[in-house]
């Protein structure tokens, strides 16, 4: 060890007595107030997960009423008031070519 | 502890009191260690404190929870301290009367059993210490001054145990150099 090592440990040796004199530090009371209102306020802004479900299920509710609207209306298409809609289509169509010869 | 814990992801505000009361003086002193200049310790400390329970979900419960808080503690000091952009650079006349007495007796008498006053070597080691870079003065202060093993080390900020020795090596170079500079600059 030469002798800017040993400077250094003796630096470090006396240096290591001052831990004793900092030791046992309890929480102050203003400062365990001021951690738990900043605990309470991240609790309040954390409510995200359970918004996120919501957000979640509602999404989910109305893709099935969109497919039940699909599923609806290709199930209406042979109902015999179809039928009537397109005969009067061709009877407006019959009607208008008349018109126009 | 563990039951501390599982109340606490209720939500119970009396073992969140219990939790900072039994964490608080290891924050501190990991804090106190690392402190950034112009940063009051009980902001850092809020800071710490917040980063713990936002982040308690992810806690395994593999190590010890010492641990973990410690690394968190003291990964939020070197990202405080990584915007201190400026070392100081100290010149004798910065230092008080009673650490440059420390430092000329240092270089006169070489024989460990001469006592040195602890409060002025802490002092002056310090500001010593506020010369190097975070991660050294991190290194330096776990290893020689809490003298903590390597793997302590290892686990606290997750280096590997090649990478803390050579950091500490360089470390100590560096402040060997500023001591050897100190005393060959005084009048």
């Amino acid at each position: 060890m030469n002798d800017s090592q040993r400077e250094l440990s003796r630096l470090f040796k006396a240096a290591r007595l001052v831990k004793s004199v900092q030791g046992s530090e309890q929480l102050p009371p203003h400062l365990a107030t001021r951690l738990l209102a900043a605990w309470r306020s991240v609790g309040h802004s954390d409510n995200w997960p359970i918004l996120a479900t919501i957000f979640r299920r509602a999404l989910y509710g109305a893709a099935a009423i969109m497919l039940l609207c699909l599923l609806w209306s290709y199930s209406d298409n042979g109902t015999p008031d179809s039928d009537v809609a397109l005969a009067n289509y061709e009877v407006q169509n019959e009607v208008q070519n008349e018109l126009l010869q | 502890m563990a039951a501390c814990m599982r109340r606490l992801a209720t939500r119970d505000e009396d073992a969140a009191r219990m939790f900072m009361e039994r964490l608080y003086p290891l924050v501190l002193k990991l804090v106190r260690a690392h402190l950034p200049r112009r940063t009051s310790d009980e902001d850092l400390v809020q800071t710490v404190f917040m980063k713990i329970f936002a982040n308690l979900g992810q806690y395994s419960g593999q190590v010890p929870i010492e641990h973990w808080v410690s690394r968190i503690a003291v990964n939020t000091c070197l990202n405080e301290l990584k915007a201190e952009k400026i070392r100081p650079e100290w010149r004798w006349s910065d230092f008080s009367e009673e650490e440059q007495h420390l430092i000329e007796s240092l270089a006169a008498s070489a024989s460990d059993n001469d006592t040195l006053p602890a409060l002025a070597s802490r002092d002056l080691l310090d500001k010593l210490l506020a010369t190097l870079s975070p991660q050294d003065r991190l290194v330096i202060q776990l290893l020689h001054l809490e003298e903590r093993s390597v793997s302590e080390v290892r686990q606290i900020t997750g280096w590997s145990e090649p990478m803390i020795k050579v950091r500490a090596f360089r470390a100590r170079k560096k402040l060997q150099k500023s001591l050897r500079r100190l005393d060959g600059n005084q009048p």
